[in-house]
């Protein structure tokens, strides 16, 4: 996730704040599955659990280069799954990995710069936009935060503060009536997603 | 959870495994993914390669519309998920033999994303990829956002027609225009009595209770327009013609296709029973239904429930339609 302003992170970092992603989202599968559920067709952990093994088993191979690092991540969702958060997923990391091409560590500001990147081709694939109450509204909070915020608290109000309204996207739209007062199953994932990395941090 | 398998995990492969062994003069597997289904003899190279692709469950759809007459290649994905962008990436490259790909999916959020992406990537690499989107299901969203709406049984009718166009050799162009003006002449709405199961969590997609039905609920057990306490047959059709020709202008000398379609559970004996006042109030209309398909052509597993697709057609799309295949799904006489 976010460095802190001074330090800069090498792939040795990524590869540890994936394996406490990994495991939050093994934590998680019930609870993404039961709230993808009420509003979708309840495979969102499942999907994110077969993706967590995949890019287990790729951790050993990434490259030094982020670049290459995280395109080699795409490479792997887009190979194991094609639901509309890990394609969106898959895309993001494609395109923040063009924006680190040849970067080996990494700065506060350039990995902001990556999650914008990654943010505005996500934007454009789904056609989604932010307000929605999508997946893409908790990654501007990502691609906006500095180094010093509580990462976890932000998405969890800015979860809070969508939850009174509509899904206006995706197949939560369908039951629009009925995602009023409900969390956003993909908005959720994201949250899970963080802490995990959090954690990571935390354990450093 | 009754249901007749081995393993979970393995409910798709060992299912696509039977359809091949049953049909191999028509199937064959391919691709790194052992998920994508071509046809076991391609047709002649020059002609426009036909893809589709979403989740399993549903068959007939998706994967056994490959075939003579038909498509060439389908992206098989798991139980109610889409197939992955490297999959859907070589289902196109499957099916291009020089003159083009047309992709006809169903306007689900994955696999627009998926089939979206695989085909920048082959139009990278030199590849013509055209995609039509169906979006049949009238309860899924109002008519002024037709755009939105899902894509369901109206979707074979989409693929008969570009199969036919391809096999007659038409442009990648031409292919892409009946087929879109399939997709605009066509409207489906469905009725759900009870849910099925996904093999994999054990549990039902949804829960309704005994003697309620939902109109307009979709393939995957979303949302319909109302739910109530089940009716007769005749007035549920009633219902649901009232609604499809809200958006058709059906009346004399209308020239249309029906598809009355099991979901799953629901016996050919009830479709008929269904088809029976289809018939009778469309024929009432002074339209001649001159495809009339009665059985299981899009399900959603063991879901119990059926839907009724009606195409309005012209003389070009009834020619296309009524084209011969030689696939083991389409049966019409």
């Amino acid at each position: 996730m976010s460095p802190s302003a001074t330090t800069e992170l090498s792939v040795d970092t990524l590869r540890a704040v994936l394996s406490h992603m990994i495991v939050r989202t093994r934590e998680c599968e019930e609870e993404l599955n039961a709230l993808d559920a009420q509003l979708g067709d309840g495979d969102l952990g499942s999907t994110l659990v077969s993706v967590a093994g995949a890019v287990e088993s790729a951790c050993n191979a990434l490259p030094q280069d982020w670049g290459a690092a995280l395109k080699h991540l795409a490479g792997v969702i887009a190979r194991v799954s094609g639901s509309s958060f890990t394609s969106l997923l898959m895309l993001g990391l494609s395109n923040a990995g063009q924006s680190l091409s040849g970067k080996t560590k990494l700065s506060a500001a350039e990995s902001s710069e990556a999650w914008r990147a990654a943010l505005s081709a996500m934007l454009a694939v789904s056609g989604a936009q932010l307000g929605d109450k999508t997946m893409l509204d908790v990654i501007a909070v990502i691609a906006e935060a500095q180094p010093d915020h509580p990462l976890v608290e932000r998405i969890s109000r800015t979860i809070e503060q969508y939850r009174p309204m509509r899904c206006r996207v995706g197949r939560a739209r369908v039951a629009s009536e009925r995602s009023m007062g409900r969390d956003d199953p993909g908005m959720i994932a994201m949250l899970r997603l963080v802490e995990g990395a959090t954690q990571s941090r935390a354990a450093r | 959870m009754k249901k007749l398998i081995n393993t979970p995990s393995r409910y798709v492969d060992e299912a696509l495994a039977g359809m091949l062994a049953a049909h191999g003069q028509t199937f064959a597997l391919q691709g790194n993914s052992g998920r994508v289904i071509v046809r076991a003899e391609r047709k002649p190279p020059g002609r426009v390669g036909l893809v589709t692709g979403d989740g399993f469950g549903h068959l007939p759809l998706f994967a056994g519309y490959v075939g003579p007459g038909l498509l060439d290649a389908c992206a098989v994905g798991e139980v109610f998920a889409g197939p992955s962008m490297d999959c859907v990436s070589e289902a196109l490259t499957a099916a291009d033999s020089g003159a083009g790909v047309l992709s006809i999916i169903g306007n689900y959020g994955g696999d627009r994303m998926v089939f979206t992406m695989a085909a920048q990537q082959r139009r990278a690499a030199g590849m013509a990829v055209e995609t039509v989107i169906g979006n049949d299901d009238i309860a899924s969203a109002i008519e002024t956002e037709r755009a939105s709406r899902r894509g369901v049984a109206g979707l074979v009718f989409a693929f008969k027609v570009a199969g036919a166009a391809a096999e007659a050799g038409f442009s990648l162009e031409h292919c892409r225009v009946v087929t879109e003006r399939m997709v605009e002449n066509c409207r489906t709405i469905g009725i759900a009595l009870a849910p099925c199961i996904l093999p994999a969590r054990g549990k039902a997609t949804f829960e309704i209770e005994d003697g309620t039905i939902e109109m307009g609920m979709g393939i995957h057990g979303e949302q319909g327009v109302w739910r109530g306490p089940l009716k007769q047959a005749d007035a549920l059709v009633d219902e649901m013609l009232e609604r499809l020709t809200a958006e058709l202008p059906i009346g004399s000398g209308s020239r249309v296709a029906v598809l009355c379609n099991s979901l799953g559970a629901t016996p050919l004996e009830e479709l008929y029973i269904l088809y029976r006042r289809v018939a009778a109030v469309l024929s009432g209309r002074g339209a001649t239904i001159v495809l009339p398909l009665v059985g299981h052509y899009v399900t959603s597993m063991e879901m119990a429930g059926a839907s009724i697709s009606i195409a309005m057609l012209d003389q070009e799309l009834e020619s296309l339609l009524i084209a011969p295949t030689a696939s083991p799904f389409w049966r019409t006489s």
